[in-house]
């Protein structure tokens, strides 16, 4: 099924999109700036700066005011073409003219030559300003972008206690520059290309030339010519378009805000993707073990990291299960519970009136409005949110004797524990999962959990993100990865790059110099 | 042919709607049973006993939360009348309105009139082996009297006597005469091996329950050939390890003395094979602390010690003399273990003298059982001497 969802795309993408005006840029200047403000429907925001060169030849310079540097168009190209017109402009035919400022007049770091409308406008509309010159049917492009943006913070979903305190942005060349800072090899490739029909946002794939799998970055590039969308407003919908199972509710695609994870993760042999206008970047190809590591574990000692890796499988046990447990226990294997506590929570459930499983839906979908609730509504009245639902509710069901008191330790165990886990995008899927478990629970006790446990293990060996099992280094095993695994090896012990991703280079340290 | 595939694929996923929850019940619907008495009400005829159940359930908020103290009555106890233990526990439904539940059973107390019958006991310990939802570590005590009075005691430290017994039955290393608790599975190992064995015995003094001594169950017909008493049981828990701790007074230049065993190892060896004359050496080796002291000696001195250790060691050949002429001369069953270890290291001649060894020509009773004792004395508390020699 997933196989006729991707040829369906693609057969779609090359359609020609119909439109009036000539795509091509004409010798006549006016005719030029009105078939560009046709094109964008001249807007409020559209400079056109008209300006002679001397012998009566004409120019004009069109920019997007809230785009670009204003500062610099002045400075630099303005002021430099009308300073010069008196001796430059002299018998050259306009094509030579427009040379001559390409590379004598114009002091600004990037310039272009086009005879594209097409290119043009794009370009326009990314803040680069136009140079138009009567007579020519060429065009200059000025890399003159400079809008407002966020200033580097602090990542607001990943923060760690040691870790550097950069985040990534919204604007694409910051977050290139926050990569390169953490890497400064020159094999460090950032491939830059387009997505989005309309949108035009530029998408770079980064990774390390001589570590990565080359058929790595072919099968990512193979995905992402695929797209074809009008806009990506964020880089959840290239995940979504590019995953491998769009069923899974295990996400096959790592985001991240962090920098340093994207530079570590490169440095693995993984591929990631940046997408401007947004500052969680794409980290592929990632592994269910990936949900339960955080780049902390590597800061702090591998003692720390081994214990604080194992409490996060601890907590994803609990969130999965936990409630499961509860509801079979209680409803079937009052058995397997010791005596002492067999008989208090009989006595916490009289005049209860809901079965176990009403019992744990209701807590259960009351924690999930609460987390909801208090990730909505804004940072001073979330936390209102927490002390209101968990005392007031949590207090107020138990007296009510809707609920017992032990579903509440059930629940709210839960929920911790499912903020163990630094994959918020797995966490969520684990408590998804989890009303699976209560169902089936519910429905056959015992042996209903341990037959979902199993169908999710099916499915995790069946899935692969970008063509890695996602079971790996589990199975298919790959004994050597397994010092960063559950446990967390010395640093210095870890001098060899993941097997499971085939990297070109094996090595990242020697142990034994 | 793609159609067909999404009817299976509903069906079966349809089959978790139709199925299931069939042994769904909450928890607090199940009448929680912790202990069970068998009485004999009589015999009807042979071989047919009518007997009486009585279940101890729990009545959890009598018990209490984790939030709040309970109260009122912890526990209730049901009694009914009937031939067979399966058909007794159903009629309890016709009373108690919570589905009656065994999983959580704690302890059986069965009358010494029901094991004075032969055969009557493994007939009722049937339903409780094989019964799926009783587990083989329930406990079994024995009342000299009426069973179900037992689960009537209450110190006033616990809600559940059911509970209290089974607490009882872990101070096995305080005292000489309590033994090891002994429970469902073993039972039925021993029922199987026809090998005679004890089993321990609770009275009830005044509210409370004292547990310690044992009945010795002859392993052919099954019933209770008699009672031990509390040297003899002491006696048997050297010889075969039933017994874990305790303390033994004995007397040193006429000065109380009180030894702490802290550890009880034994070996029993057969030094001679011979129908009428089978020997046995039993070396009991007991490890120990001066507990109390009545005398002026110092107890620090090597050669109080060695008479300490001298005195021990009389003490206990000379109770597990008593307890082998009690088994050998008077109940006439083996229960020391002789018949095991001859099972196990001279099978052949086992083989020959099994069917003659507790009935018949009764050889266990000629068996010639010697008792080597060593007692070692490491600890001597931590003061010397409370009061001076008088001059």
């Amino acid at each position: 099924m997933g196989r006729n969802f991707f040829r369906r795309r693609k057969l779609k993408q090359e359609s020609a999109e119909g439109e009036d005006f000539s795509t091509e840029i004409g010798v006549d200047l006016e005719k030029n700036l009105q078939d560009l403000q046709t094109m964008i429907g001249s807007p409020e925001d559209l400079v056109i700066h008209r300006l002679n060169l001397g012998f009566n030849v004409k120019a004009a310079v069109a920019f997007i005011s809230g785009l670009s540097n204003k500062e610099a168009i002045h400075n630099d190209l303005i002021k430099n073409l009308l300073r010069n017109r008196e001796k430059e402009a002299g018998s050259d035919t306009p094509d030579e003219l427009i040379k001559q400022l390409k590379l004598d007049l114009i002091s600004i770091g990037s310039v272009e030559q086009t005879n594209s409308l097409d290119k043009l406008t794009i370009d326009l509309l990314s803040g680069k300003s136009v140079v138009y010159v009567e007579g020519t049917a060429e065009a200059l492009l000025m890399g003159t972008e400079k809008w407002e943006t966020r200033s580097i913070d602090e990542p607001i979903s990943e923060s760690l206690i040691r870790g550097p305190r950069e985040g990534f942005v919204e604007n694409l060349q910051t977050n290139m520059m926050l990569i390169r800072r953490h890497i400064r090899d020159p094999n460090l490739r950032f491939d830059t290309s387009e997505v989005g029909r309309r949108s035009k946002k530029k998408l770079v794939v980064c990774y390390v030339d001589g570590i990565v799998n080359p058929d790595m970055v072919k099968e990512v590039d193979r995905r992402l010519s695929s797209i074809d969308m009008d806009s990506a407003m964020e880089s959840g919908y290239i995940e979504q378009w590019i995953e491998d199972s769009y069923l899974s509710p295990f996400p096959q695609m790592d985001n991240t805000e962090r920098p340093d994870k994207v530079a570590s993760a490169v440095l693995q042999g993984k591929v990631s993707i940046l997408l401007d206008g947004s500052p969680f970047a794409l980290i592929a190809p990632i592994t269910i073990a990936n949900a339960f590591k955080s780049p902390e574990d590597y800061y702090d000692r591998w003692l720390i990291g081994t214990f604080l890796r194992v409490i996060r499988y601890i907590g994803a046990f609990i969130t999965m299960f936990l409630p499961a447990l509860y509801i079979a226990l209680v409803s079937y294997h009052q058995g397997m519970i010791p005596s002492q506590l067999a008989f208090s929570i009989a006595a916490t459930r009289e005049g209860v009136p809901f079965p176990a499983f009403v019992e744990a839906l209701i807590m259960g979908l009351t924690m999930e409005l609460l987390r909801e609730a208090g990730a909505r509504l804004p940072r001073t009245i979330g936390q209102t949110i927490g002390i209101v639902g968990g005392l007031v509710i949590g207090e107020a069901a138990v007296s009510a004797g809707i609920v017992s008191p032990i579903m509440v330790i059930v629940v709210a165990l839960t929920a911790v524990a499912s903020f163990t886990i630094p994959l918020y995008s797995v966490a969520i899927s684990f408590r998804l999962l989890r009303f699976g478990f209560m169902f089936a629970a519910a429905v056959l006790g015992l042996y209903g959990i341990v037959l979902v446990y199993i169908m999710i293990n099916i499915h995790i060996v069946n899935l692969k993100s970008m063509g890695v099992p996602y079971s790996t280094p589990f199975a298919p095993s790959f004994i050597k990865d397994w010092k960063d695994l559950v446990l967390r090896g010395p640093i210095p012990m870890m001098n060899e790059r993941p097997r499971n991703l085939k990297p070109k280079d094996t090595t990242s340290g020697n142990l034994r110099r | 042919m793609q159609l067909n595939k999404k009817v299976l694929v509903f069906l079966i996923s349809s089959t978790i709607f139709l199925a299931g929850c069939w042994d769904r019940v909450d928890i607090e619907e199940r009448g929680f049973i912790v202990g069970t008495a068998i009485d004999l009400v009589n015999q009807e005829k042979e071989n047919e006993y009518e007997v009486m159940m009585t279940n101890q359930f729990v009545i959890p908020s009598g018990i209490g939360t984790l939030m709040q103290g309970g109260g009122g009555q912890a526990f209730m106890n049901v009694s009914e009348k009937g031939t067979s233990v399966f058909r007794t526990n159903r009629k309890f439904s016709r009373i108690n309105s919570q589905e009656p539940f065994y999983q959580h059973l704690k302890v059986l107390v069965v009358s010494e009139e029901v094991l004075i019958q032969p055969h009557l006991f493994s007939n009722m310990m049937d339903f409780f082996i094989r019964d799926h939802a009783l587990r083989r570590s329930i406990r079994l005590l024995v009342a000299h009297e009426d069973a179900k009075e037992i689960l009537n005691s209450t110190p006033e430290n616990t809600d559940v006597p059911a509970m209290y017994l089974d607490d009882l039955m872990e101070n096995v290393d305080r005292n000489t005469n309590t033994i090891k608790p002994i429970h469902i599975g073993e039972i039925q190992e021993l029922i199987l091996n026809q090998q005679s064995y004890v089993l321990p015995v609770v009275r009830k003094v005044g509210s409370m329950a004292e547990y310690g001594n044992v009945v010795v169950m002859d392993g052919e017909s099954n019933q209770m050939v008699g009672s031990l008493n509390e040297d003899e049981t002491s006696g048997l828990g050297f010889i075969n390890g039933h017994t874990e701790g305790g303390v033994l007074e004995v007397q040193v230049d006429e000065s109380p003395l009180a030894v702490e065993i802290t550890k009880i190892n034994q070996k029993m060896k057969i030094t001679n094979t011979q129908k009428n004359n089978v020997e046995v050496e039993i070396s009991i080796l007991i490890d120990g602390n001066i507990a109390e002291y009545f005398g002026v000696e110092s107890v620090l001195d090597e050669k109080f010690l060695e008479k300490a250790e001298a005195s021990t060691e009389k003490k206990v050949k000379e109770l597990t003399a008593k307890t082998i002429k009690k088994v050998q001369q008077e109940l006439n069953t083996d229960v020391l273990g002789v018949s095991k270890n001859l099972y196990q290291f001279h099978y052949d001649f086992w083989q020959e003298v099994k069917e003659d060894w507790e009935n018949g020509e009764n050889y266990f009773s000629s068996a010639d059982i010697k008792i080597n004792s060593e007692v070692k004395i490491d600890r001597v508390g931590s003061a010397d001497r409370i009061k001076m020699k008088e001059e």
